[in-house]
Parts: C-alpha cells; sequence; structure tokens
C-alpha cells in the first residue's frame, strides 16, 4: 500500500508552508476575541445537530419553499446519479457552455469531466480552479486550490495555454484571468456553483466566496444549478447568521467573507433580473450511511480548512500526497468514508494524532479520534493482520514474558545491527531506521526488576 | 528548604512507569521516583505493570489494547493514586480504557473497576502541581546549558495538561527556558506513525531538532516517552549533538 511522503518539489513546499502560515494567522486572529468564539462555536455546533439529528423533514421544507418560488430541487443518491441530473438538466435546456463557481462538491462527483465527455464547455471561474483546471490538475487544498503554484508558474502557464504572457505580478495574472473569464460569463448557457448553507425555514441557499466570481454564475446565465452536500442545510437563517461569521472566521480571520450571496427564487417572481432557471442538486454519496453510523460527526464540518492548516502531516506532505479529493485530516476521515475504504494510501494511518486538528476545529470535532475509530475498522476487516499485535499483547500483559523479551533484546538488536542491510528481515526496526533514526539502546533487564518493591519514608 | 505543604496523612502513588521507560528508558524511571521521593511521597512499584495498551490501541487494535489495559487494572488495583511520566498513557487510560474493557464480553466486568483506578491516575506533573499543589520542587534545577521545552501532543493537547508542565519549569532555578519556536507542532512520533510512515516521521523529526537548534537550544526537554525515545534516537542517528531529556529527568535535578 502507497503511503504518504514529504513533497518532493521545493518550490511546491515553500509555497504550502507560507500558505498554510498566512492562514494559520487569519485564524488565530478570527478567534481573538475567546468569548465570541465560545459563543459562535456553540450556535453552530447546535444548529447543525439540530439538523443532522433528523434531516428528512429540513429538506422537505427546504425544498418546498424553493419550489414554491419557482426553483426545482433534486435528490442524487450518489455521484453517478447526481452527475446523470446535472447534465441531464443541461441538455433539456440545451446548454453547451457552462461557468462554475468553486465548489468541492462537484469535484467529488467528478463532475467536469462527466460534463466534457458529453461535449459540454465548462470554465471554472474561481481564479484557483481557473488555474488547475488549465494546468489539468486535482486541487491542492480545499480553500486554495491552486495554492502550490507560485506567480512564476502561474505565468508560464498562462502564456501556454491562454497564449498570452504578462508579467507574473498578481495583478497582471488576475487581469488577464479576468478578461478571459469576462467572455465566459457573457456567453454562457449556465452557471454551476456550490453551496456553502442552506435555511430551510425559508429556503435560501448562500454561497461564499471572495473573488466576486460566484455572483456571475449564479445570476448572469439564464440557467443556474446549485449543488450541494446533503449535510449543508441550517434549520433557519438565524442559525445561519452564526455559522457563516464561524467559517469566515475560522477560514480567513474575518467576520464575513467578500460576498456572501443568498438565492431564494428563479428570476420573474419580484421581475428582478437572474436566471430564469434555478436547480437545486441535493447529493447524498454515502452520507446518510455517514450519518447511521459511529463516524457522523465529520458531517459538522464546514470545510474551512483550518484542520489542513495546521497539519504537521499536510503542511510536510501537501494536498496531492493525498490522492483523494478532500486532503488533511478531514479529507482523510470523509475519504475513507465516501469511498468506503477503498484502496489507495490508507489515509487512517497518515496522522500523528497530534491532536492540532481537533483543537482548531471550529466544530471541535473530534478528528483524531475518528481516525482512531477508521483504524479500528481496518483491523476489524483483516483479521490476518492482528497476529502479531496478538502476540505483542501476550508480551505486554505478562510481567515474565516482558521480563524475558527485555533481557533478549540486547542480542537482538546486536545482529539486527551487524546484518547487511538486505539481509535484514522486514519489520519496525527498518522503518524506525529509514527514519534516521538510531536504534535503541537496549539495557538488557528490565527497570523494575532491579528495584526495591516499596519505599521505607525518607 | 523544603516547600511541601503538610498533607496528612503524607503522600503515597503507585508508580505506573510504561513499559518504554522499563524496557528502554531507564533514567525517566529513575528521574521520576527520585523527584517524588524529593517531594516525600512514598513510593510503591507495583510489581506486575507492564503497559496500558495506549499504542496497540493507536494501532486500531482494540481487543488487543482491552487486554493488555486489563492486565494493566489488575496490576493497580490495590488502589491508591498512581503517577506516570507520560500523558499520552495516561490520556489514553482516562478516555479509553473503560470503554474498551466494555466492548469485550470476557472483560466488560473490569470497567467500573477501571474507571475507579483512572479516576485516580496522574501524569507526573499533573501529580506534582495540581494533586499535590507544589510549584518549586525540591531538588530540581534547570540544566546549565541554554533549554528550550518541547509541549509534547499527549501531555498537553490528548491529557490537556498545559499549564502544570511550564509552571513547574518556569519555577526553576537557575537558567531560564528559551521560546522553542512553534512549539506546538508534533516532532513526528505519532506511535505506530512513527514507523508506518518513516519519512514524514524524520522529516518533522528533523524540523523539531532544527527550531530548538535555532532557539540556540544545546538541551530539549520533552514532555512525553515517546517524543523522547524518538528524538533522542534520532539526534544521535543525525549526531546532531542536542541533548534531549525527559521533563521528569529536569525536575529531578539530574540535568546539568
Amino acid at each position: 500500500m502507497t503511503r504518504l511522503t514529504p513533497c518532493a518539489d521545493d518550490r511546491q513546499r515553500q509555497a504550502l508552508e507560507g500558505f498554510t502560515a498566512r492562514l494559520r494567522a487569519m485564524h488565530a486572529q478570527g478567534l481573538a476575541d475567546p468569548g465570541l468564539w465560545d459563543h459562535l462555536r456553540a450556535r453552530a455546533r447546535n444548529a447543525k445537530l439540530t439538523y443532522l439529528a433528523n434531516p428528512a423533514p429540513w429538506l422537505d421544507l427546504l425544498a418546498e419553499r424553493l419550489e414554491g418560488r419557482g426553483a426545482r430541487v433534486h435528490f442524487a443518491v450518489d455521484a453517478a446519479e447526481a452527475r446523470d441530473m446535472v447534465l441531464g438538466i443541461l441538455q433539456q435546456a440545451g446548454a453547451r457552455k457552462v461557468v462554475k463557481g468553486k465548489s468541492m462538491t462537484c469535484e467529488e462527483i467528478a463532475l467536469n469531466p462527466a460534463l466534457e465527455a458529453a461535449g459540454v464547455q465548462v470554465s471554472e471561474t474561481d481564479l484557483g480552479e481557473f488555474i488547475i483546471q488549465l494546468a489539468g490538475e486535482p486541487p491542492f487544498h480545499i480553500l486554495g486550490p491552486a495554492m502550490h503554484r507560485d506567480r512564476g508558474q502561474v505565468a508560464d502557464l498562462f502564456a501556454e495555454k491562454l497564449g498570452q504572457r504578462v508579467p507574473a505580478e498578481p495583478e497582471a495574472l488576475t487581469k488577464l484571468a479576468r478578461a478571459t473569464l469576462r467572455r465566459r460569463f457573457l456567453e454562457a448557457d449556465a452557471g454551476i456553483s456550490g453551496v456553502n448553507f442552506a435555511a430551510c425555514r425559508e429556503g435560501a441557499l448562500a454561497i461564499v466566496t471572495n473573488e466576486g466570481n460566484g455572483r456571475f454564475v449564479t445570476s448572469l446565465p439564464p440557467l443556474h444549478i446549485a449543488v450541494m452536500g446533503l449535510e449543508k442545510p441550517l434549520p433557519t437563517l438565524a442559525d445561519l447568521g452564526a455559522t457563516l461569521e464561524l467559517l469566515t472566521r475560522a477560514a480567513i480571520g474575518a467576520p464575513l467573507s467578500t460576498y456572501s450571496s443568498w438565492l431564494a427564487a428563479p428570476a420573474g417572481l419580484s421581475g428582478a433580473g437572474g436566471p430564469r432557471q434555478l436547480h437545486l442538486v441535493v447529493v447524498d454519496n454515502g452520507r446518510s450511511r455517514i450519518l447511521g453510523g459511529k463516524f457522523w460527526e465529520i458531517l459538522l464540518c464546514l470545510r474551512c480548512s483550518s484542520c489542513l492548516n495546521f497539519c504537521p502531516v499536510y503542511g510536510l506532505a501537501g494536498g496531492h500526497a493525498y490522492g483523494s479529493v478532500y486532503p488533511g485530516p478531514m479529507g482523510s476521515v470523509l475519504s475513507c468514508l465516501l469511498e468506503d475504504l477503498a484502496p489507495g494510501p490508507d489515509l487512517a494511518q497518515a496522522s500523528t494524532l497530534c491532536g492540532l486538528c481537533r483543537q482548531e476545529c471550529p466544530l471541535g470535532i473530534d478528528l483524531p479520534g475518528l481516525l482512531l475509530g477508521l483504524r479500528q475498522a481496518g483491523t476489524e476487516a483483516a483479521p490476518a493482520a492482528n497476529l502479531l499485535p496478538g502476540l505483542a499483547a501476550q508480551v505486554l500483559s505478562r510481567r515474565g514474558l516482558f521480563d524475558v523479551v527485555c533481557r533478549l533484546a540486547p542480542a537482538g538488536i546486536k545482529v539486527l545491527e551487524k546484518l547487511p542491510e538486505a539481509l535484514r528481515p522486514p519489520g519496525p526496526w527498518r522503518e524506525w531506521r529509514a527514519g534516521g533514526r538510531a536504534l535503541p539502546n537496549a539495557p538488557g533487564h528490565p527497570w523494575l526488576a532491579r528495584q526495591p518493591r516499596e519505599d521505607g519514608h525518607d | 528548604m523544603n516547600h511541601l505543604q503538610p498533607i496528612t496523612p503524607p503522600p503515597r502513588a503507585s508508580l505506573f512507569v510504561t513499559c518504554l521507560a522499563d524496557a528502554l528508558l531507564h533514567p525517566v524511571a529513575q528521574a521520576c521516583r527520585k523527584v517524588l521521593r524529593a517531594q516525600g511521597v512514598t513510593v510503591d512499584l507495583p510489581p506486575d505493570q507492564v503497559c496500558c495498551g495506549n499504542s496497540l490501541h493507536k494501532t486500531g487494535q482494540a481487543g488487543a489494547a482491552a487486554r493488555v489495559g486489563a492486565a494493566w487494572v489488575r496490576a493497580f488495583a490495590q488502589g491508591g493514586d498512581i503517577v506516570s511520566p507520560s500523558g499520552s498513557c495516561v490520556a489514553h487510560l482516562r478516555r479509553n480504557l473503560a470503554e474498551l474493557l466494555s466492548g469485550q464480553p470476557e472483560l466488560a466486568r473490569l470497567a467500573p473497576q477501571a474507571a475507579t483506578l483512572v479516576g485516580r491516575t496522574y501524569e507526573l506533573t499533573e501529580y506534582l502541581q495540581r494533586r499535590l499543589g507544589l510549584t518549586r520542587l525540591a531538588g530540581a534545577k534547570a540544566p546549565t546549558r541554554p533549554w528550550v521545552y518541547h509541549p509534547s501532543c499527549g501531555l498537553h493537547r490528548s491529557l490537556g495538561e498545559d499549564q502544570a508542565p511550564y509552571a513547574l519549569l518556569e519555577a526553576l532555578p537557575g537558567r531560564p527556558r528559551l521560546e522553542l519556536p512553534r512549539a506546538e507542532r508534533c516532532c513526528g512520533f505519532g506511535g505506530p506513525f512513527s514507523v508506518s510512515h518513516p519519512e514524514l516521521s524524520g522529516a518533522l523529526l528533523g524540523d523539531k531538532l532544527a527550531a530548538a537548534a535555532a532557539a540556540g537550544a544545546q538541551v530539549l526537554v520533552v514532555g512525553d516517552l515517546g517524543c523522547l525515545l524518538h528524538l533522542s534516537t534520532g539526534a544521535q542517528a543525525r549526531e546532531s549533538g542536542m541533548q534531549v531529556v525527559h521533563i521528569s529527568q529536569v525536575l529531578a535535578g539530574e540535568v546539568v
């Protein structure tokens, strides 16, 4: 089984370090007022729990409200059905050109390849997503999908793919991207976006962006399709206020993002502008199954990315090493669950369980506990792997046996050290040394064996 | 000379040495007993103790961890306060032991006893500072060479004891502690992670040693045992010259 290793690309590693450091600083700024932070956390957690305790009636209410205003709501059981639904809506409207807002849920269901295969032209409009779409890469980070590419690399990429060389300066690069995207916004037959939150009682969708592209996507083309994970809704608009503030404080240290859009109806109701058609596709894709099991807590996740930015493993390995759509601690948990422990790097093991993720998570999700639970689920599914641990348990629960092992250890270590590398039996000692560590000096007896059992008074 | 507040009856505690200190880290076991005795604590060494099952639990082996945990309960069944140099192990005992035992039909009857025992189990600095109410320890002194402290994840986050180690270290006579940059960042040990992901584990190890050196330290004091084994054998293999010691060794006045 492949395992995560430190990112080998020096530029990527530097970008990773700089980006996560900036986000950690912003996160710290966002929670500078501990009283407010605790208040928001309690409100948000309560709102999420209220919804997740019984999502069905809330979803029904959300659908009823939205449809009452002329929108259409669809429920997709899995990724394939979600892709088919989106494609079906586009085809029915005769839409060939699509502009997209940044959406991890769309990444999860692998929407773009499916649309492109059906002849639909898809343009990502979030600057980071625009870059990685040109590069043909998956996101490196759930907040900054292209953060692993420095400005020089972006300038080269633009020159190659857009046919125009501009200085490797953020302003020049953004201007070029904007000029390219403006045309696509105007030509688009449809816009596809994600959804950050929904308020069920009022029937509104919330989309949080920092670049303004989200508003073009959701208002300019005649058709808007919003794709939402089943865990995203909250009971009411009042819940949304606190949860939104918590998200943006945790993610970027600000009480609000640059743009927060509230969508409740297609055009026509008030005579105002906007898309003539609004569709919401609610994606289950394993979420109901997760909600019914012992790992349900991961559905509290707001995708703020704090756990990625504080994780020592993510900070060295980077997003692509995970081989999954969602990287970092939340990504390891969610990917294992969504893919039902599918092959790939064993993500449940890819953590030191240091607990920084739990400490910094705005919802207080016990990510180390969930990773531990996944490790347990893994061992239960593979009983053959329990042989060695069973032996270890014998030694570690019997004083006499433990004493014998302690006495034999120095001889064993000596043998291992003398053997040429190729002849050394596989085992943890190999990996211990591979991590740049000497084998420990074994004293040759347990400490307890040579101590008096009880103190007199000193 | 002695800052011990009068406690009647005089404190008495069983030392849970941990399998790691018992097998490989004898100076830590020695230092724990010494620092406790110096504060007037009578130290018992229950003879059947071995391990709490922490590392097996971290590999996902619930059944094996429960069997080891059951042996731990039997070894410490005599009661009284239990003190251990590992915050990670104490956190495991408090968070998981009773639940692990309840999950195994043949061991479930031990769960209530386990809950009682872990309720009186303390990590060393926690015991000294919170249970005994001590801050200036008899016999403790700061390292004479420049030093930093790595607040180990097991002690400071899993157990949540983020105050006692600092309070005890701040009160040491002698050279004051230097600030360790990004101190809260893991050293890369992580139990099974140290061998399942050797490249990442080794890279984090290198970063920790480099951070200590950048702070001007020659001595790196750590709060837990896994980090100690990992960082000290790492410093040895890399010939970094950094002396890596456990906090108990400083509190016992054994680091010069």
